[in-house]
């Protein structure tokens, strides 16, 4: 909010930064991993005097340097674009946080640039020695980079001590910093095995394809074995509340879970096939390797930016760019804050008003008519009122959502805007709390946010008064997903009639006694 | 103040320890840069002759065309890293209300550089085709620094900032603002003319080895170097008066440490071009790298000009934090020695090849 909002409503500033992060994040690990292949088999090669090998290793230095130097450089810088773009205030708070941090990688990114360039132009112009050396110069400057990086990225999620001292290097030395990297070194290692099986895979030289598969899959079996600790130390090492979104707390993060478990199924499946049966490693399976080791970082990688939520760095600011410090104030009136808004009051302009609402409270997660997390179309079902309401309790209801920052009005304005309706006329003051509520808009304003009516009428069907009144005190023990509801006793009792009725409509209506 | 301006956010030293890292990295950035786009304008220029040293000549300067972009990048994201930490209420604002040109930057460079790579690995084998790819690469070359002078004048402008208001999709220049295109024009015709100097020096290197190919290499890079140097005294004067007055005169007098600046500048200037035009490569070169300096310090001082009204860089707060400092300097000099080596070992291979 301190920031103007880069307003791309159909796409969202999450897409875009996904765009480039996905791609960005597989290359800068392997750019890691790689360095280490390619100073093991240059020593693997001298010392057995294995031509073939070496001819290899050059062969793959030049791709190795084509696609980290060119593509995975250029995609970081991409990265910092971005998140600047679309999250100002985090990514300056970062910035800021840890401006040497971020010179000193700068430095072994240099020193990467460097190393790998003078490895590339002096295959056969050096000593073997000082040219193996260069290359584990290389592999440390970018574990280096690695180290650095993961301090930053490991503290937007673990915080720790940071929110009461404030010292760089609680921040730094967070408590996800060592299960992360750890995990990181791993997948960098299974990364560069899995790019450098797929390479060999072209090559015409039989015998040779078979020692590299041999290599390969000893390299990079051993640290997905050890990747599944590391991932399991690293959950651990979450927040409370993070913890509980990856328990099942989120239904995006349990699928996620599943998809990076599946990819790591096949992945181990298919190393375990090609060291049985080196002679049929081809390029079908490289490939199906490799695509399984995206599926399993990229599901890593999700659950990490979905675990963050609602914050952007963990409780210091909101994904909205919202600081918590600001948020009490923030509650009496959101627009006359925030300096960037169109308009200051909501009675100036409601449907005006709506939109800004949306663009700096929403959209860092919600697109409109958009394909990623569309909001429209999660509020099509609801009601003015009953969104109005569930706004209120935003944070309350879902965990991974920010509290809505702004009063009465602002609120108002905003489900206005999402529903397409008018905007209560304010001659009165708009609560809703005074007025009796009808059960079906109770059911509405608490039940159908996240399912359907459909749902909840089938899942129910055949369920006894009693049965449905319990559940409704342990919603959470009815499915992970969904919070307990805070209603009253009373209320609960009218829902729990209203829930029953969904299943009899024929005796909801009145008999007409009406005979053929 | 302006309303519009956000609140920045503290910093861990005092300031002047990260503008002097500013200026220093940026101006490494500025260099490369310049031998960047430079000299992939004379290679594009010598795929139109067809003597046999000029194509050997082209051969040589695309291989280092890469390397120049890889230095180029690496230096500018360390520049991009202090400019956000001093003005990054300023710069985060205007490259968001730009930010579908600016993000356009990231591609347009991927491009630029798997084009590069391109021509270095198969210039053979591309025949013709080379022409028309540096011909795309120089293109895209153009634009990035056009986007660049772009953001760094818009940032410097917090009364445009309103434009906002009516055009939120990221898509706001700044090319009404006067000073935009001398500015353009006085990077571009630096780059230009800092290509022929690259191609002089570059063509040195083979003195013994290829006598022939360095004579031509000084001819033609000396006589680009030097006209085009020629030419910014044309460009120079028409970017101070494209400045509002009061800056102007500061630049004339008023302020002793801006015309001080400029004066050092200008005598720097006059023994380069003296040198340039008798085709002195190592002098000029020499006085060139101070030349630079004073320019980006001059630029430096006239951001704080522009920005005076609304903030100066006493008032960020700092809350001191100075061990990361001291292990940054550590890390840079201990990763300095280890390209110092790297390169050592390189030019000592280089030189057993021959
Ligand atoms: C930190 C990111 C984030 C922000 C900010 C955010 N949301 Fe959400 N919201 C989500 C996610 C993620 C989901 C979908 C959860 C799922 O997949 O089931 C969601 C779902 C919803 C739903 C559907 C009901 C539900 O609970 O699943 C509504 C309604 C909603 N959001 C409203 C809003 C409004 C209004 C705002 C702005 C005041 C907002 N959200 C801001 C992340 C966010
Ligand atoms: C914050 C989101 C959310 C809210 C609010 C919510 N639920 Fe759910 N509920 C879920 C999710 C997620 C599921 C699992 C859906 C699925 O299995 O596809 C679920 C499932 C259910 C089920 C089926 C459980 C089963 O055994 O499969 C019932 C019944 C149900 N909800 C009733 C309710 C009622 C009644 C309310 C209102 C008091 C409510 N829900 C409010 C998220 C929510
Ligand atoms: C992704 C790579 C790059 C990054 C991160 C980058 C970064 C920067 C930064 C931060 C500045 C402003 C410094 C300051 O104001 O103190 C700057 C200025 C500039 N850059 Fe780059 N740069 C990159 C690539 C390039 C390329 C490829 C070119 C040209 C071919 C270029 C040309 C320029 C020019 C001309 C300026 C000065 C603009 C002005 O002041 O009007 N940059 N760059």
């Amino acid at each position: 909010m301190n920031y103007p909002v880069w307003y791309l409503p159909t796409i969202g500033g999450g897409t875009l930064i996904a765009l480039i992060a996905i791609g960005h994040v597989f290359v800068a690990h392997f750019a890691v991993g790689g360095g280490l292949l390619l100073a093991l088999s240059e020593q693997l090669a001298r010392g057995r005097n294995d031509a073939g090998l070496l001819a290899f290793n050059r062969r793959f230095a030049r791709f190795f340097v084509l696609l980290t130097l060119v593509y995975g450089s250029l995609t970081g810088v991409g990265i910092w674009f971005v998140i600047s773009l679309v999250q100002p205030g985090g990514t300056s708070l970062l910035i800021h946080q840890f401006v040497f941090a971020w010179a000193a990688e700068w430095v072994f990114f240099l020193v990467e640039i460097v190393a790998i360039s003078v490895y590339l132009y002096s295959f056969d112009r050096m000593a073997p020695a000082v040219h193996q050396a260069v290359a584990w110069i290389y592999f440390g400057a970018a574990w280096c980079s690695l180290f650095i990086i993961n301090g930053i990225i490991s503290f937007m999620l673990t915080s720790g001590s940071w929110t009461t001292d404030r010292s760089f290097w609680s921040a730094f030395f967070n408590p996800g910093f060592w299960p992360s990297l750890a995990f990181r070194t791993l997948i960098a290692i299974i990364l560069a095995g899995l790019f450098a099986l797929l390479f060999c895979s072209f090559s015409k030289d039989r015998s040779l394809r078979r020692r590299l598969v041999r290599y390969g899959c000893g390299m990079v079996l051993p640290a997905l074995l050890g990747a599944v600790p590391a991932a399991g130390w690293y959950l651990h090492s979450l927040p409370e509340p993070a913890r509980e979104l990856v328990g099942g707390g989120s239904p995006t993060i349990v699928r996620a879970l599943h998809w990076g478990g599946s990819g790591a199924i096949v992945l181990t499946l298919i190393l375990l096939f090609s060291l049985w049966q080196p002679a049929r490693h081809n390029r079908a399976l490289a490939g199906l390797a490799l695509a399984a080791a995206l599926v399993l970082m990229g599901s890593f990688e999700w659950i990490r930016e979905a675990a963050r939520r609602p914050f952007v760095v963990q409780q210091a600011m909101f994904c909205n760019g919202i600081a918590t410090a600001q948020l009490p104030q923030l509650q009496q009136g959101f627009l006359p804050a925030a300096r960037w808004s169109r308009v200051r009051q909501v009675a100036a302009d409601p449907l005006a008003a709506g939109r800004e609402l949306f663009k700096f409270q929403c959209y860092s997660c919600h697109t409109l008519d958009g394909i990623n997390n569309d909001l429209r179309q999660r509020t099509d079902a609801l009601s003015q009122e009953a969104l109005a309401g569930y706004i209120g309790g935003l944070h309350k209801a879902r965990y991974f959502m920010p509290p809505f920052a702004g009063n009465d009005g602002e609120r108002q304005a905003l489900a206005a805007f999402l529903t397409g309706g008018l905007f209560p006329a304010f001659e009165g003051p708009a609560d809703t709390q005074g007025k009796t509520l009808q059960d079906q808009f109770l059911f509405e304003q608490n039940c159908t946010l996240c399912h359907s009516t459909e749902l909840v009428r089938n899942r129910t069907a055949g369920w006894t008064k009693n049965r449905i009144r319990s559940a409704l005190d342990h919603l959470n023990r009815l499915h992970p997903a969904m919070p307990d509801y805070k209603g009253t006793p009373n209320e609960k009792d009218r829902l729990a009639d209203y829930i029953l009725r969904l299943n009899q409509p024929a005796a909801q209506q009145p008999a007409k006694g009406v005979t053929p | 103040m302006n309303p519009l301006i956000p609140l920045p956010d503290p910093i861990p030293v005092a300031w002047g320890y990260l503008l002097a890292l500013l200026l220093l990295v940026f101006s490494l950035h500025l260099l490369f840069m310049n031998c960047l786009l430079g000299t992939t304008a004379v290679t594009l220029y010598l795929q139109r002759r067809s003597d046999a040293v000029a194509n050997r000549l082209a051969t040589e300067l695309s291989r280092a065309l890469p390397l120049l972009m890889a230095f180029t990048v690496n230096l500018g994201i360390a520049a991009l890293l202090f400019l956000q930490v001093l003005y990054g209420q300023f710069f985060y604002t205007s490259s968001i209300l730009m930010g579908s040109y600016w993000l356009a930057i990231i591609p347009l460079l991927i491009l630029a550089y798997y084009a590069l790579y391109w021509v270095d690995l198969r210039y053979r084998r591309l025949g013709r085709q080379r022409w028309l790819l540096l011909a795309g690469v120089l293109a895209l070359l153009l634009a990035v620094p056009f986007l660049f002078s772009n953001n760094m004048t818009l940032m410097l402008h917090p009364q445009r900032w309103s434009g906002y208001f009516d055009q939120d999709n990221g898509t706001l220049l700044n090319l009404a603002d006067l000073t935009l295109w001398p500015r353009y024009a006085h990077f571009i015709a630096a780059a230009l003319a800092v290509g022929g100097l690259f191609t002089a020096t570059l063509g040195r290197c083979y003195r013994s080895r290829a006598p022939e190919l360095a004579a031509y290499a000084r001819n033609l890079g000396m006589t680009l170097f030097s006209r085009l140097t020629l030419l910014q005294l044309l460009i120079g004067p028409l970017f101070l008066f494209s400045l509002p007055q009061p800056l102007r005169w500061q630049i004339l007098g008023d302020s002793p440490l801006a015309t001080l600046l400029l004066t050092t500048a200008l005598a720097l200037l006059a023994a380069l071009l003296v040198n340039a035009f008798q085709q002195r490569v190592l002098t000029s070169l020499a006085l060139l790298v101070p030349l630079g300096c004073c320019m980006v310090a001059l630029r430096a001082w006239l951001r704080s000009a522009f920005l005076q009204p609304h903030f100066t860089l006493d008032q960020l707060q700092v809350v001191p934090q100075y061990s990361p400092l001291l292990v940054f300097v550590i890390v840079l000099l201990f990763g300095s020695a280890l390209i110092g080596w790297l390169l050592y070992q390189a030019t000592r291979a280089a030189r057993q090849d021959m």
